[in-house]
Parts: C-alpha cells; structure tokens; sequence
C-alpha cells in the first residue's frame, strides 16, 4: 500500500514538473519525465523480484514446469521492457528506434520461445513415431 | 439251436464292433483354454479374477454379480483417476499463472505463444499415454481374438451349428485382422498426424483449428459406422442362413438315426438332442467368457480415454473463460483426437461382441 502511494506521489510531482519545466524549457521536460519513470521503475523492481521469487519458489517442486515459467517469465519481462522503452522513444519523436526496439523485443521473445517449440517439434515427432 | 446261434453270433458281432467312448465333460475337453488366458494381458486377468472369473468354464461366469462389476469397475477408475487428474491440476496451475501474467504485459502475442507453447508439452504426454494404450489393447484383443475364434468356433461346429461356425470363424478373423492392421497402420498413425497439424494450427491463431478436427471427426466417424453397420447387416443376413442349414442339417441326422437304428433310434435320437442340448451352455458359456476378456482388456483403456479427455474439455473451459482462445482451442483438439482413438478401440471390441452376440442369440443348430 505504502508502495503504491509512493509511485503514485511520484508520478504527480513528475507530471506537475514536466508541465512546469515544458512551459519554460522544453528541452528539459523529456529529461524530467524519463528521470520520474526511472524512479518509478526503481520502486516496482524490488516488489516485482519478490513476487518473481515467490513463484519461482512454488515452482521449483515441478521440474519441467519450473523451467517453462521460468521462460515465460523472461519473455513477459522482455516485452514489458522493450514496450516501455518504445513508448519512451515513441514520446521522444523517434518512431524509428521505437520500431528497431520493438523488433528486438520481438526477435528475442522468438529466441526464448526456440527451445520450446524445439520440445513440441521433439514430442510430435516421437508421437508421429510411435 | 439256430436261435442260441443267432444269438451268439450277434454277441460276436457286437464285441468285435465295441469301441472306447468318453463324454465331453468340460470346454477343456473341446478347446485349449489355456492359449485363451495366455492372450490376455495381466491387468485383464485381474480384472477377470475380480469379477469372479478364474476360467474358461467358471461357475462364477454365471454368477457375475453389479456388486462385482461394480467394485471391478471403480478399481478400474480409481487407478486410472491420477494421471489425468494430475494434468488437469498443472494445466489449472499454469493457465491460471500466465493468465495473471499475461495482464500484467503489454503485447499478448508473446503471452498466447508461450501458453499454448506451455500447454502442448504439458499436455502432449496425456495423448501419447492414451495412443499408445490404444495400440497395445488393439493388439492384445486382436492376439485374443485369434486364440478366441477358431476355438469357439470348434464349439460352434461340434453343437451342430457347422454353418455358422464356418462364417464366424471367417467373418472375425478376417474383420478383425483387417482392423487390427488398418488401426496401426493407417487410422493410428493418421490420428497422430492429425494431432500434428492440429497442433500448428493452433500456434496460428489466424486459422480455426476446431473446425478441421470436427470435420475430420466426422468423416472418421461416418466412415467407421457405416462399415460396422454393414458388417452387422451382413453377418447378421448370412447367420439367419446358416441357422436354416443348421436346423436342416440337425432334423436330417435325427431322422436317418430314428429310422434306420431299430429299436434304439429314437432314444438315440433324443439322446442326441440332449448332447446338442449341452453343448448350447457350453457354447453360451464360451461366449460370455469371450465378451467378458475383451471387456477387460478394452475397459481400463477406454476408462483412461475418457477421463483424459475430460480433463481436456475442463482445460478448455478454464482457458476460454481466462481469455486464452488457443490453449483452449488447443484442448478442444486433443479432446477430439482422444474420441477418435476411443472409437477404433470400441469398433474392435465390438466386432467379437456382436458377433458372437449375434451367433449366440440366432442359435440353431439343435430344435
């Protein structure tokens, strides 16, 4: 609860301080605010591994379903990432860096789906087999 | 004089004629029960032990009770009750997992991949499971078979239904062959590649993998329905046939037995009815036997189909209700495939069932 109160303090004084600064300089606006989300992603990261742990925690007496989630888990990271980093750039006015980053999200989500799909190949294939 | 000779002369005759007879007094006596139980698998015999059916010619044939059947059943159910139900706890789990993360990001694309990516390898194994289970229990109903047939058959001819015993034995053995081989090496394997497609379809959501498995459902179905409907028609034609020249052919022999035997022609004759008489129980006793082993060999196999695809029809309802239209599509797929298999294991079961349901019921042979 304290948490969420915290970000969202953060966010309005960020938002009042990107208006201020965006009337006078700005320059400066998109420093502002790329400094506030800093702050707030600062303060989700450690709430964010606790949950991550937790899961993986729960997880680890499954074996294979361990290493599954834990895959997943990247590839929801990834994206999340490279959306936020995207829209960053995309605020910024650089659509072209926000498509190459949304592309190399995409390639690397392809990359960690790899071993998986090379599983299903495997395990279609033994059945096709049989 | 003349008359003591004639007499003796006839007592002669009938010392020089005497021969050793022996009543068949068990099925043992007929037919090699022992290659019968060979051919079942262990978990069949169980089954069978369960029920009160420790042989060939058991009292307990008889004598099976709900309760036994009852309680054989629900062991059956209850060991084949975890597996599924383990698989339906992790598909649970982990849809329930990636639904929660899937709100928590942005793109659902690489969500839906990974779930249905998650939910094939988990799942996968369930299928595999029940395919091959299919294809052992084919295989040992159709071993059963061949120890089966040509033995109940022999019984077939020896209680006078020669006729019919000839159109079993070549109707079974040659239907059953010719679907032993056609599931293993067309319908089987067809299924799996069926699965296959079915699986990459659903990686695409662009394109209805449902609809492509109920139409092949479907053609499937139609297909095997319609040649057991007439093989049913035609046995059962061919058998209505046959029980008239079993009838002719038994009414012949007490005839030329009650009118060419002096003195003792009718009793033989009636004695004949009696033996004929017999050889029905055993006939009946046979069969039972027979439609109870291939029972016991398909019931766990279909038991395990069933309970799987439950669990598959659940998932898919867990799945579409958390949003997730390709895992559920996905299940759906499995569900189906599941059915298809179920339904080439019953069409072999059912081959023996009805006809020796059908020779059984039509009788013949003694009147």
């Amino acid at each position: 609860m304290i948490l969420i109160i915290k970000i969202c303090a953060v966010v309005l004084l960020t938002v009042c301080a990107v208006l201020f600064v965006r009337s006078n300089n700005k320059e400066f606006s998109f420093a502002v605010e790329l400094s506030g989300a800093a702050i707030v992603l600062s303060l989700i990261v450690s709430s964010v591994s606790d949950v991550v742990n937790q899961l993986s925690e729960w997880m680890n007496n499954y074996g294979e379903l361990h290493v599954y989630f834990t895959l997943s888990l990247k590839a929801f990271c990834v994206v999340a990432l490279t959306h936020f980093i995207a829209e960053l750039c995309k605020d910024s006015g650089n659509g072209l860096l926000a498509t190459c980053v949304e592309f190399a999200g995409r390639v690397s989500v392809v990359g960690m789906a790899l071993p998986l799909i090379k599983a299903v190949v495997l395990s279609t294939a033994e059945m096709l087999s049989q | 004089m003349k008359k003591v000779l004639y007499f003796c002369v006839m007592l002669m005759l009938l010392c020089a004629t005497a021969f050793n007879v022996s009543a068949v007094s068990s099925v043992e006596d007929l037919v090699d029960t022992d290659s019968l139980y060979d051919a079942l698998s262990d978990d069949a015999a169980e089954f069978l032990s369960e029920l009160g059916v420790d042989s060939v010619e058991s009292a307990g044939m008889f004598d099976v009770s709900f309760e036994n059947l009852f309680s054989a059943v629900k062991s059956v159910f209850i060991q084949n009750i975890k597996a599924p139900l383990g698989l339906f706890a992790k598909l649970t789990g982990v849809l329930l997992l990636l639904a929660l993360l899937k709100n928590l990001v942005p793109d659902n694309t690489a969500a839906d991949l990974f779930t249905i990516l998650i939910c094939i390898l988990i799942s996968i194994s369930g299928v595999r499971e029940c395919v091959s289970a299919v294809v052992s229990a084919i295989e040992i109903t159709s071993k059963f078979v061949l120890a089966f047939v040509p033995a109940f058959a022999v019984i077939l001819a020896v209680s006078g239904s020669t006729a019919s015993a000839l159109t079993y034995n070549t109707a079974v053995m040659g239907c059953s062959q010719v679907i032993s081989a056609c599931c293993n090496s067309v319908f089987l394997p067809l299924t799996s590649v069926f699965l296959s497609v079915s699986i990459a379809f659903c990686l695409n959501s662009s394109v209805n993998a449902n609809r492509l498995v109920n139409a092949m459902n479907k053609v499937i179905f139609f297909f095997l329905s319609l040649s057991m409907s007439i093989y049913t028609a035609v046995l059962s034609f061919k058998n209505v046939m046959d029980v008239s020249i079993n009838n002719v052919a038994s009414k012949s022999v007490r005839f030329v037995v009650s009118s060419f035997i002096p003195v003792v022609g009718s009793a033989i004759s009636e004695a004949y009815s009696t033996v004929m008489g017999s050889f029905s129980l055993i006939k009946g006793s046979v069969a039972l036997f027979g439609i109870l082993a291939v029972f016991a060999v398909s019931l766990p196999v279909l038991m395990q189909i069933a309970l799987f695809s439950v669990c598959f029809n659940t998932a898919s309802f867990v799945a579409e209700s958390l949003d997730m239209g390709g895992a559920g599509t996905l299940f759906g797929c499995m569900s189906c495939t599941l059915k298809i298999v179920a339904v080439l294991l019953v069409l072999e079961m059912f081959l023996l069932v009805i006809s020796t349901g059908i020779v059984i019921v039509s009788g013949g042979g003694v009147s």
